[in-house]
């Protein structure tokens, strides 16, 4: 897709400011285009300098390429076409993800207390790149360093000639870097920040503000915000991390990467944390019972099952087909795990 | 999502070629699991590469960077793919039966990918308020009746699908 030549060359660089500007003008006069003050204001900055007038040319044409699209397809088809096109497409990656060897086995035991937080935050709202509750979504940049964005997760990419900096707002991401020596990769969260020497590695922000890194290949430097000094973390190995504080490495826990092919796992897991876990990928409350709560359970299921308007509901199936529990399912935003009284 | 650390000499596609087509059109090949499209893949792959081989020797991963750009033709694949089959279901879905000729749907085809591409990983609501506005028409105000929301999430995800755009067209 070529853009329209213009007269900062085809193509050429514009200072993000300015298409930030081009782009909040643009919105504002939509708004409201009886807005007089604005027009006069606007027009003062339109002219103000030849940078800004290219940038609202590119607005102008981005707008009148949708426009002729509507004059070849009718508007109200092209958005039913576009909408499913979307959904079978995220159907295709999920299916991409899910290729891995990770044996669908179920097997099981017992619940939980635990309180999943409310997902769907409505900050990030203009982050670079964020997926919903219960998606999934990967990214590579142009340098060819790859992201694997988990559920409910909004990041920004920052590329300057110095650095390449993903700033983490919320969720998951895995990272596999691709080398640029004279650019170094930094991941932001708000607890530090992440330098990875060539590496592939999983960051996540939790609700708490603490993050967690697990590193696969390679190592990755952690910088506590708050804290003097850094710790180098090698592949295999896990921690958490706040502002002030790292905790002591860990062996990797490999189940906690599964989603990175579509799936969630447990060994032996409470079913109050695996609840939490599971909590992630849906919208709404997701909690039991305290007298099922430590009951124990393992096995993977994908996380992307047969029903998309609830891709994880055959999770909660397949726990009340193997758990002692029943389901309540108060509306599918709040459900609730009970013992299942004796026969 | 592997890196390799063998290193093409500079200045040569062919080398580039005879070392890595193999495995580039595996890589293919797995992924879409059916090798015709992957030779067909893995054969763009190297007539992009032509196309741009002015800076061939600076390539230190090669391999990273065929998995780059035939990453850009996998996803190109598929959203061609997706929008047909979504175009069909789209026709079968209409009250009143549509048929458009092959040269009409070929450029209906077209038009929804370069509309596709400029909205790629936007959330559906995103692209939804952007699509209300610029091809139907709708004010901030319509669509946010319409959607029942406010004129200020209008605003903010018109900002945001403005940005994916610029950035499809202007890329730097």
């Amino acid at each position: 897709m070529n853009p329209l030549p213009d007269s900062a060359g085809n193509g050429g660089k514009l200072p993000e400011a300015v298409v930030e500007q081009a782009i909040a003008w643009y919105v504002r006069l939509s708004s409201n285009p009886r807005d007089e003050g604005g027009n006069v204001e606007f027009a003062r900055w339109h002219d103000a300098s030849p940078d800004h007038a290219v940038a609202w040319q590119r607005m102008l044409g981005i707008g009148s390429r949708l426009q002729d699209s509507a004059l070849r397809v009718p508007s109200p088809l092209a958005r039913d076409a576009l909408n499913r096109a979307g959904s079978l497409q995220g159907k295709r990656r999920a299916l991409l993800y899910g290729l891995a060897a990770i044996g669908t086995s179920t097997a099981v035991l017992h619940v939980l207390h635990g309180q999943p937080p409310w997902s769907g935050h409505l900050d990030s709202m203009l982050a670079d790149a964020r997926t919903a509750t219960g998606q999934r979504s990967r990214r590579m940049l142009d340098d060819g360093t790859q992201l694997l964005l988990n559920t409910a997760t909004s990041i920004d990419i920052r590329q300057t000639a110095e650095e390449r900096r993903i700033i983490l707002h919320q969720g998951e991401i895995l990272v596999a870097t691709a080398p640029d020596p004279a650019r170094p990769l930094v991941v932001d969260t708000a607890a530090g920040l992440l330098r990875p020497v060539g590496t592939r590695f999983a960051v996540r922000r939790e609700d708490s503000g603490t993050c967690s890194v697990a590193v696969v290949e390679g190592a990755v430097d952690i910088h506590p915000a708050a804290a003097g000094r850094s710790l180098r973390l090698a592949a295999g190995l896990q921690t958490r991390f706040t502002p002030t504080h790292s905790a002591p490495p860990a062996p990797l826990d490999e189940s906690r990467l599964a989603w990175t092919d579509g799936f969630i796992t447990a060994e032996g897991m409470r079913l109050a944390d695996f609840l939490a876990d599971l909590g992630r990928y849906r919208p709404g409350r997701l909690r039991c019972a305290g007298n099922v709560a430590d009951l124990r359970l393992t096995g993977a299921w994908p996380l992307d099952g047969p029903d998309p308007a609830d891709p994880t509901g055959h999770i909660l199936v397949s726990l009340e087909q193997h758990l002692p529990v029943l389901i309540l399912r108060l509306t599918r935003y709040w459900i609730s795990i009970e013992a299942r009284p004796e026969a | 999502m592997s890196s390799a650390n063998n290193t093409v000499s500079p200045g040569s596609v062919a080398e580039l070629y005879i070392e890595h087509h193999g495995w580039l059109q595996n890589w293919l090949r797995k992924k879409l699991g059916n090798s015709h499209r992957a030779a067909d893949l893995a054969h763009d792959v190297f007539v992009r590469i032509l196309g741009k081989s002015h800076d061939i020797g600076e390539i230190r991963e090669p391999r990273a960077y065929l998995v780059r750009i035939g990453g850009g033709l996998l996803d190109d694949h598929w959203r061609r793919q997706a929008l047909e089959q979504a175009w069909l279901e789209t026709l079968a879905a209409q009250p009143m039966p549509l048929a458009p000729s092959p040269e009409e749907r070929s450029l209906i085809i077209e038009t929804l990918e370069e509309i596709s591409r400029l909205l790629d990983g936007l959330p559906p609501r995103t692209r939804t308020i952007f699509l209300l506005s610029q091809l139907d028409g709708l004010t901030y105000p319509q669509i946010a009746a319409q959607l029942g929301t406010t004129v200020n999430v209008v605003q903010k995800a018109m900002s945001r699908a403005l940005v994916n755009c610029y950035r499809v067209l202007y890329p730097c």
